[in-house]
């Protein structure tokens, strides 16, 4: 009888100890007050753009707490990495972030340049270059038809994605691939340009302001989107900066670090553009400097275009990759914002680690102190603007 | 004949749905019973040939306190599946208060003549449009009425702003 | 060919005289004359559900092929010619698809819910004018009428978000709600405007005050306005749309619903929309009136001519703020409208 008993007990208790691992929220269920409730959003939502989970707490539509629930497609990249030959991990780093991998790749080729010393022909930069800005756009892009989905806007998207597509044709005439290029190589460039690009390139250049303003007018500046956005998610500096909040979400809150200005790799610092920021640091702040960004990319792309010597397009690089043992740190201005690639070499063809540090991680981080006390609605609104891509969160 | 027919299943359709008011375990079934009871008064209205009052009947029983009735369901914590009590503490003065009412409709229906009342309505439908009638005689010899009925309301509306700002300032 | 001819221009005539016509055989063969008014009521709901249904396909249709046309994009172009029986075949595959209940669901208000909101869109059919005297039944409530049926739907996305047990749809149903009521006053102040000015509810009545093309739109132009903006929120649609905003609430009230029943919300939508177009075209518009054309076709394009601005608006704009959809309502067109019945008003006296 008494033995049954205790059965039954741990039977109980056990029970108890599942219901509470399923619950995993840093707020507790019982701590609720009569008039809070919580809320999945996601790990399936229309607006969390992947498998992302936000747990929100809420009070009628007002958000009073929410805790992000990252880690569903984890694939451990790093470790898998370790166990590859450098040359097999570039693939990799264009799955952290599929929508703007040129700049993933970059970090990542720059790492491994360091390490083995290579010097890089000026026209493979060039051509990095133009494949990043080109890149960048295309993100923007992407990210201004998901915002436009994420506000109810449904028409946005068509007309992003029309110049998007001329991008993306431009791309993979370059590299072959659409979305994820793998186009890089240690010391170079995998081919040089192929014919029409250059002219495809000018046509898009020619007419490619005019749409911005356009898409400009058809939801940056449309009055329920102002007003929907104006003062809603406001991200101090400092919070920003104590986060490591990076790109145009930083940007936004009126903090000019763009690496391409303040730390340039490769040419960057023979081209003349302005880092884009905003005043408030509000989620209109943060849509305008996309915005701008992609003007300033477009000049880039004019000074590269028109500056783009003859020459090779890859250095002297070994058959076999085996930097001297050591370890490097390399970082790039991604359309997130700043991608690192850090290295340790242990003298053998395989990294003996790798670590990636992804701006979408710290991007998100910040969420929690921006959203709340917002609306529902305003979540979806912060969560767009700081433009997150999921893989690149879970790694 | 037909007007029978139609009159026997309203009047069957309310009671039905009234009883299952009454009798639901479900507080949300309840407010949708309690819809189509006054549904079936509006369809009963009409027949009569007010179809001024079915109108106002629906829009204001049922497209308001109906719905504000269910709206207040849903901000209660989810009861989804869980059946409400129907008997409280309260058992006696209920008793009263239904015994009351019941007498007060059975004094009603047999203090009623019902011949001149039917007559009266037979010659009330042969009006084209009763809802001008209304309206006359809502602002002439029901002027006091009426503006005593919109005082009411607004004291009911004041009321509630009231006691909604004072819980926000007890917040702060 | 006469006969014809009037049929469509001056529909009420032949149409009573084809009554009489069959209530004259229909005593001579000793029938109660009840059963024959019967099956004249049954017939005109069948002519009624018709216009709904094939009304309904065409304007889904319609609002593709215009928001394709919008977003540069070609639309439904493979089933059938031009894509025409592109909601045939959604609709025949909303059809067979299984119908999930999920576990948790309330279900008398799960399965009434589709049904609630479906009924009252087609009640309100019975008091559209289509033509001259082409009328279901000319109800002296007319307007009253439409107000009264529209304002049921209420419940049955109440019924849909709480039934479904699901925090998204509670959310949308307790949205929908909150909408509704508040766009329905500044909706009846406007209404009431044209009521005031045509001095009657009956529907014909309206349609006749507005004869000889003094439309309502040109005195009643703030109303007229109003009455498109706070009928866009009454229906749900986008800028409007967040019951059902889709990047918030997944699908709102409608989350949980597959198959037929998730087809009758769909329905509704789009038979909300036409209704809302067809009332404002009777009521601002002039109704059927028009010049060589028959009456039910002017009523058509009038109808599709506000179709086609709330669609303009739907793909256009992005959706609003809850908080600013409540103000909105409120602050500006609930002022407005009453400002604009008290105009009114003061200007009928005078004038």
């Amino acid at each position: 009888m008494k033995a049954k008993k205790v059965v039954k007990d741990q039977k109980t208790n056990k029970k108890e100890k599942t219901e509470n691992m399923t619950i995993k929220a840093p707020f507790e269920l019982e701590k609720l007050s009569n008039d809070e409730y919580i809320l999945n959003m996601g790990p399936q939502h229309p607006s969390t753009h992947g498998v992302l989970r936000i747990i929100l707490k809420l009070d009628g539509e007002v958000v009073k707490d929410l805790y992000a629930d990252v880690g569903y497609i984890h694939s451990s990249v790093e470790k898998m990495c370790e166990n590859k030959k450098y040359e097999m991990i570039m693939p990799y780093t264009d799955r952290l972030d599929y929508l703007s991998a040129v700049n993933y790749n970059w970090a990542y080729a720059l790492a491994v340049e360091k390490l083995m010393g290579i010097t890089i022909p000026e026209r493979a930069e060039y051509i990095r270059v133009m494949l990043a800005e080109l890149n960048r756009i295309m993100s923007h892009l992407l990210w201004y038809s998901a915002y436009g989905m994420d506000v109810g806007a449904l028409t946005p998207i068509m007309y992003a994605f029309r110049e998007r597509e001329e991008v993306i044709d431009m791309i993979e005439g370059m590299t072959g691939g659409r979305l994820t290029h793998n186009a890089f190589r240690f010391g170079g460039f995998k081919n040089d340009l192929q014919k029409g690009f250059m002219d495809s390139l000018k046509k898009f250049i020619g007419h490619f302001n005019d749409k911005i303003d356009e898409y400009e007018a058809l939801l940056i500046n449309n009055v329920i989107l102002t007003a929907r956005t104006k003062g809603v998610g406001i991200l101090s500096k400092e919070t920003a900066m104590s986060y490591g909040v990076t790109g145009p979400s930083l940007r936004g809150s009126d903090c000019a670090i763009d690496l391409r200005k303040t730390a340039p790799y490769s040419i960057y610092d023979k081209f003349d553009f302005k880092v884009c920021t905003g005043k408030n640091g509000d989620t209109w702040d943060r849509l305008k400097v996309r915005m701008d960004e992609m003007r300033e990319s477009t000049k880039i792309l004019k000074q590269a275009m028109e500056g783009i010597p003859a020459g090779d397009i890859m250095a002297k690089v070994p058959k076999i990759i085996k930097p001297a043992p050591g370890e490097v740190y390399t970082k790039v201005e991604s359309a997130r914002g700043e991608f690192g690639v850090y290295i340790i070499s242990d003298g053998t063809d395989k990294p003996y680690r790798i670590k990636f540090r992804s701006p979408s991680f710290s991007n998100l981080s910040v969420l929690k102190e921006i959203a709340i006390g917002s609306k529902i609605a305003d979540v979806v609104a912060i969560m767009g603007s700081l433009d997150l891509v999921i893989p690149e969160i879970d790694r | 004949m037909v007007e029978l027919i139609l009159f026997y299943a309203f009047a069957g359709v309310i009671i039905f749905s009234a009883m299952l008011m009454v009798l639901s375990r479900n507080i949300f079934h309840s407010a949708l019973f309690l819809a189509v009871t006054l549904l079936g008064v509006a369809a009963l209205f009409a027949m009569m040939g007010s179809f001024f009052i079915a109108g106002i009947q629906v829009l204001l029983y049922i497209g308001a306190v109906v719905v504000l009735t269910i709206f207040v369901i849903n901000l209660t914590k989810q009861v989804i599946g869980q059946d409400a009590p129907q008997v409280n503490e309260h058992v006696i003065p209920a008793i009263i208060t239904s015994l009351l009412a019941a007498c007060l409709i059975i004094l009603a229906v047999l203090k009623t003549d019902w011949g001149t009342r039917i007559a009266q309505s037979v010659a009330q439908t042969e009006l084209t449009d009763n809802t001008a009638l209304i309206g006359r005689q809502l602002l002439t010899n029901f002027v006091i009425p009426f503006e005593v009925v919109s005082v009411l309301l607004l004291a009911a509306l004041i009321g509630a702003i009231a006691i909604v700002s004072r819980d926000k300032e007890a917040e702060k | 060919m006469e006969l014809i001819k009037e049929l469509f221009y001056n529909s009420g005539k032949p149409l009573g005289e084809l009554y009489t016509w069959a209530h004259g055989i229909w005593a001579g063969w000793g029938a109660p004359p009840f059963l024959l008014d019967l099956i004249f009521q049954i017939i005109i709901g069948v002519a009624v559900a018709l216009v709904v249904v094939l009304n309904a396909l065409w304007i889904i249709y319609y609002d593709r092929k215009l928001s394709a046309l919008m977003q540069i994009r070609k639309g439904p172009n493979r089933v059938g010619p031009l894509g025409l029986l592109q909601t045939i075949a959604d609709t025949v595959k909303l059809m067979i698809k299984e119908d999930i209940n999920p576990k948790a669901i309330d279900v008398l208000s799960f399965w009434v819910a589709p049904l609630i909101i479906f009924v009252p869109t087609f009640a309100v059919f019975l008091v559209l004018p289509f033509g001259k005297g082409l009328i279901p039944a000319d109800l002296n409530i007319g307007i009253l009428y439409v107000i009264a049926i529209t304002g049921l739907t209420v419940i049955g996305i109440l019924a849909a978000g709480w039934g479904s047990n699901n925090k998204y749809s509670l959310i949308g149903g307790l949205r929908s709600a909150a909408q509704i009521v508040s766009y329905e006053i500044p909706m009846m102040l406007v209404i009431l405007s044209v009521v005031l000015l045509s001095g009657s509810m009956k529907m014909s009545d309206i349609v006749a005050a507005q004869a000889n093309y003094k439309w309502f739109v040109i005195p009643q132009i703030i109303g007229f306005i109003v009455f498109l903006i706070v009928g866009n929120a009454e229906i749900n649609r986008a800028p409007f749309d967040l019951p059902e905003a889709e990047s918030e609430l997944v699908a709102g009230f409608n989350t949980e619903y597959s198959a037929m029943k998730f087809a009758f919300f769909y329905l509704a939508e789009y038979t909300n929309l036409f209704l809302t177009s067809a009332i404002g075209a009777t009521l601002f518009l002039g109704g059927w009136e028009g010049p060589f054309l028959p009456p039910i076709v002017w009523f058509f394009i009038k109808t599709y001519f506000v179709v086609t601005i709330l669609m303009w608006i739907r793909w256009t704009f992005p959706r609003i703020r809850v908080d600013h959809l409540m103000e909105f309502s409120w602050k500006y067109m609930l002022p407005i409208a009453l400002l604009n019945l008290v105009i009114t008003a003061i200007v009928i006296k005078l004038v």
